[in-house]
């Protein structure tokens, strides 16, 4: 059995976006009956969010990747809020539970494929 | 030796001094992007109500309620004046030497007004002085006053700001329908869900202690 993904959560602790996406992680995390837990990153400095490549709180990393795969094309790392888009295209400060819930499947594949292709 | 808290152009600072009820509203005059002229508070304040609002073109709390506020700043045009007020600062720069928030320059204010058709001015602190003057603490945040009492309302706009059709509790309208009638706003301070605004001054504005 592939051991669970890693995830990460990156926060600004200055923005208000974090209890709610954090709720929101965490209950797609038991929908989805992940094991592992989430390792906490606080994002502190514009200095830090540029080493950590941080384009804005929250930001949620499963086994390295970005569960926003969209982008903006933008290259800013800062201490802002990110902005996610709704289905309807509504901005939104809380990342969409379909796209935590697709980012976790998509990394749990992953991880199933990359252990029968080492069997 | 000065605390972190009792420095003024300081987030912190505003957070632990807010405006206290019954203030009248701080005079300002600031650059309005879209018109290229200075505006000044005591030109706007045409009604018995004054709705100042600071809000943002980069952060999606503020983003999120624009439409509704934009929305109540029409639905009140008769009775309360509005004025929004964007507190960033826009040469605020990163490490690599590009801007925090080029949202926020002038040209975008400018451009983000027109396209929005925001039914009052829009206008820039970029050193966010008038935001220390009203405590304005994050983006949005909304403050009431008017001629008889004074300050009367600072807060949210209401209890659910990703989708409208879900909103219990309209915080904003409900006090400015109290400020236009009269009567004492039955809620008049609520708890602010947004961006920080980043002071200037402030190297790691979010940190305390």
């Amino acid at each position: 059995m592939a051991d669970p993904v890693s995830i990460e959560f990156l926060y600004e602790p200055d923005c208000s976006s974090t209890e709610v996406a954090l709720a929101r992680l965490r209950e797609t995390c038991r929908e989805e009956a992940h094991a592992g837990g989430i390792a906490m990153v606080e994002v502190t400095s514009d200095e830090q969010a540029a080493a950590l490549r941080f384009p804005g709180s929250p930001t949620i990393r499963i086994d390295g990747r970005d569960i926003d795969t969209s982008g903006d094309g933008s290259e800013r790392f800062a201490l802002v809020c990110r902005a996610y888009r709704l289905p309807d295209g509504r901005i939104t400060p809380f990342p969409p539970k379909e796209l935590i819930r697709t980012a976790l499947r998509d990394a749990t594949r992953r991880r199933s494929v990359s252990l029968s292709a080492g069997r | 030796m000065a605390t972190e808290s009792s420095v003024r152009n300081s987030q912190l600072w505003a957070q632990d001094h807010p405006l206290p009820f019954g203030s009248k509203a701080p005079a300002f005059e600031l650059l309005e992007p879209a018109t290229g002229r200075k505006r000044r508070s005591t030109d706007l304040d045409r009604t018995d109500v004054l709705a100042v609002y600071f809000i943002c073109n980069h952060c999606p709390h503020s983003l999120a309620w624009e439409d509704r506020l934009l929305a109540i700043a029409r639905d009140f045009s008769d009775s309360v004046s509005s004025v929004f007020i964007d507190p960033s600062d826009p040469v605020r720069l990163l490490p690599d030497g590009g801007p925090a928030f080029p949202e926020d320059a002038p040209e975008n204010v400018a451009a983000h007004a027109r396209e929005k058709h925001f039914p009052a001015p829009y206008l820039v602190d970029p050193d966010q002085t008038v935001a220390d003057d009203y405590a304005a603490v994050r983006t949005p945040h909304a403050f009431v006053f008017t001629r008889a009492a004074g300050l009367v309302y600072r807060g949210t706009v209401d209890d659910n700001e990703e989708d409208p059709s879900a909103v219990t509790t309209h915080y904003l309208r409900d006090a400015l329908e109290d400020a236009a009638a009269g009567r004492s706003v039955r809620t008049p301070e609520t708890p602010l869900q947004g961006c920080g605004i980043k002071r200037s001054a402030d190297q790691y504005p979010g940190k305390r202690g």
